[in-house]
């Protein structure tokens, strides 16, 4: 009974409806085992085409609203990174995963009004967005930048250890000017303040002017898909909030958990121009979401630019081993250390070495002096004798 | 799809050049194309995705996003004899891929509750029987999941799942043969004779 003449009397069968009469008992035997189980699946072929009729308006109303989303149009704008990701993805060294989050803009008294009460961008959080430098946006010592923000404009201070690039390419903070496009991550201060961890250049297309309604997302709504545009993350590192702006030019404020970070981080589309949609996240807390990257993201993009584990802590410099040996990390004041289930409570976190032996994922720029200053740190699973350094975070 | 033992030769070069025609259209996102595939292959799709998951809402969901990931990626698309249909199913397949990898690393148990049973007159039998089956569908390789499910719930014939997998027809007869021997032991793992 060979496997060609069993293959070429199954495919009769199926076509015919009837198993050829040179085969013998044995071969009979095997085909109708077989038949048997295609017919299983047959066998529910019903239900399926039910189901993909029933469905089939709907999901075409779909399709028709995401065609139009992507039509260009006089006075539309499309979604602002579905462009510029893949040259934020070539930024390598940009941190991503936090991106600024949408502020009350009332409670800081800078943001018209055309914009909803959301959450606040409040004093103490890492945040990252993008902004335009207006003219006069340089001061005369180049050490603050105004920027105009889809979120209001604000006052960056350079630091002393602020990573300033252009890619992959460090400049001097001089370099920036007015009309330059920038993203900007760093720690919120008083009166839209921000001291900047990191400013990477980007492909300069202005940042529009605010005015885009915020609302504010509790519960789950089915269908909400979007452009990453801001998350926040607060000192706890428990939780994100995150800002997603839809094609429809919606935009939403949302809270997530610390795990979902992990998870953007992870499914290698961390932050700014991440496409993610809303998703359900069973076992949280009431009014936190969770995020699923959608599959229109550009792939792969590696969020996370350093994978490993925590062999010391001396202070704020870490050293971890990771696939391409041993790497310096020193975390800043700004540096966000995030917390998903599994890992580390913040009192554990506050505790002198408490990252020895943990996996963690880390997001930043590498300084001239070749170590990798981070801007978020998340923090994985202990690590085990035999797990892969490049493991998943929460371990095999 | 093409049949050539229907059409004859002029008639496929008829068919094929139509095809090329509005893959070309595709790729430059003429959204009058765009409607005309989602109209052609949705209900494929949808029954492709829905052989690897328990529930419909998400093969809903991800049936929908398989036509907006293509739509988003049509300057990818290189007609060159390539059926549409495979583009789709390929993309089908790494969304479902995905899909499972993120319900695995949640450890979440997906919705085993069918919200179509309204439909059915014995909603509670179909229903296991459907989750037996996409469970034993899940021992399978991809290949043979594929396989499966492109000739026995979307009905392609051999030569029309070669053309999708890109394969010989004697490659085909040869993979659902072996995935239907899988299936079967698979099943009877379970407990449940096909």
């Amino acid at each position: 009974m060979s496997s060609k003449r069993i293959d070429r009397l199954l495919a009769e069968t199926l076509d015919g409806g009837r198993i050829p009469d040179d085969a013998t008992l044995e071969e009979r035997n095997e085909v109708l085992r077989l038949v048997a189980a295609a017919q299983a699946i047959q066998a529910t072929r019903a239900t399926v085409t039910l189901e993909a009729d029933r469905t089939f308006a709907t999901s075409r109303a779909r399709f028709e609203r995401h065609l139009a989303g992507a039509r260009p149009s006089a006075g539309a704008r499309r979604p602002r990174f579905s462009g510029r990701f893949g040259a934020l993805a070539a930024c390598g060294s940009l941190a991503t995963a936090v991106v600024a989050v949408l502020a009350v803009l009332f409670g800081l008294g800078l943001f018209t009004s055309d914009v909803d009460t959301a959450n606040a961008i409040e004093v103490g959080d890492f945040v990252q967005f993008e902004g335009t430098i207006p003219e006069g946006g340089v001061s005369a010592d180049g050490k603050t930048l105004d920027v105009e923000t889809s979120f209001g404009r604000f006052s960056v201070e350079i630091l002393h250890d602020t990573s300033v690039v252009d890619g992959t390419d460090l400049l001097e903070p001089g370099s920036l000017r007015p009309g330059d496009t920038i993203v900007i991550a760093g720690l919120v201060g008083e009166r839209n303040r921000l001291q900047a961890a990191s400013l990477s250049r980007s492909d300069g297309t202005p940042v529009p002017p605010p005015g885009l309604r915020i609302r504010a997302l509790g519960d789950f709504l089915p269908g909400i898909e979007g452009v990453v545009v801001a998350v926040a993350l607060p000192k706890d590192g428990l939780q994100a909030r995150v800002v997603i702006e839809t094609t429809a030019h919606e935009r939403f404020l949302l809270v997530v958990s610390a795990s979902t970070v992990a998870e953007l981080v992870e499914a290698g589309a961390g932050g700014l121009g991440a496409v993610v949609r809303v998703v359900d996240d069973a076992g949280a807390d009431p009014g936190v979401l969770g995020l699923d990257v959608s599959a229109t993201s550009e792939r792969p993009l590696r969020g996370v630019n350093i994978a490993g584990v925590v062999l010391s802590a001396d202070g704020p410099v870490l050293e971890l081993s990771t696939l391409r040996g041993s790497r310096t990390v020193v975390l800043r004041e700004s540096t966000r250390i995030v917390l998903p289930e599994g890992s580390l409570s913040p009192a554990e976190r506050d505790r002198p070495g408490a990252l020895v032996g943990h996996r963690v994922a880390v997001q930043g720029q590498s300084a001239a002096d070749g170590r990798f200053h981070a801007d978020v740190l998340i923090v994985g699973a202990e690590h085990r004798p035999g797990d892969r350094l490049d493991g998943p975070l929460r371990g095999p | 799809m093409s049949e050539p033992g229907v059409l004859g030769h002029a008639g496929v070069a008829t068919v094929q050049a139509t095809a090329e025609e509005l893959a070309r259209r595709a790729v430059a996102r003429d959204e009058d194309a765009w409607s005309a595939i989602f109209e052609a292959h949705y209900r494929g799709v949808y029954a492709f995705v829905r052989s690897r998951l328990h529930g419909a809402a998400e093969a809903e969901d991800l049936a929908s996003q398989v036509f907006e990931v293509a739509f988003s990626r049509a300057h990818r698309f290189d007609y060159r004899g390539l059926p549409i249909e495979a583009w789709l199913i390929g993309i089908a397949r790494n969304l479902v891929r995905d899909h499972l990898k993120k319900l695995g690393r949640r450890g979440s148990t997906e919705e085993l509750t069918d919200t179509m049973g309204a439909f059915e007159s014995d909603a509670t039998d179909i229903v296991a029987n459907r989750h037996q089956l996409t469970a034993a569908m899940r021992v399978l390789t991809e290949d043979q999941q594929t396989v499966l499910s492109l000739r026995f719930l979307m009905d392609r014939s051999v030569a029309d799942t070669a053309r999708v997998m890109r394969r010989s027809e004697d490659a085909v007869k040869n993979l659902q043969r072996r995935a239907l021997a899988s299936l079967k032991r698979a099943m009877e793992k379970q407990g449940v004779a096909p």
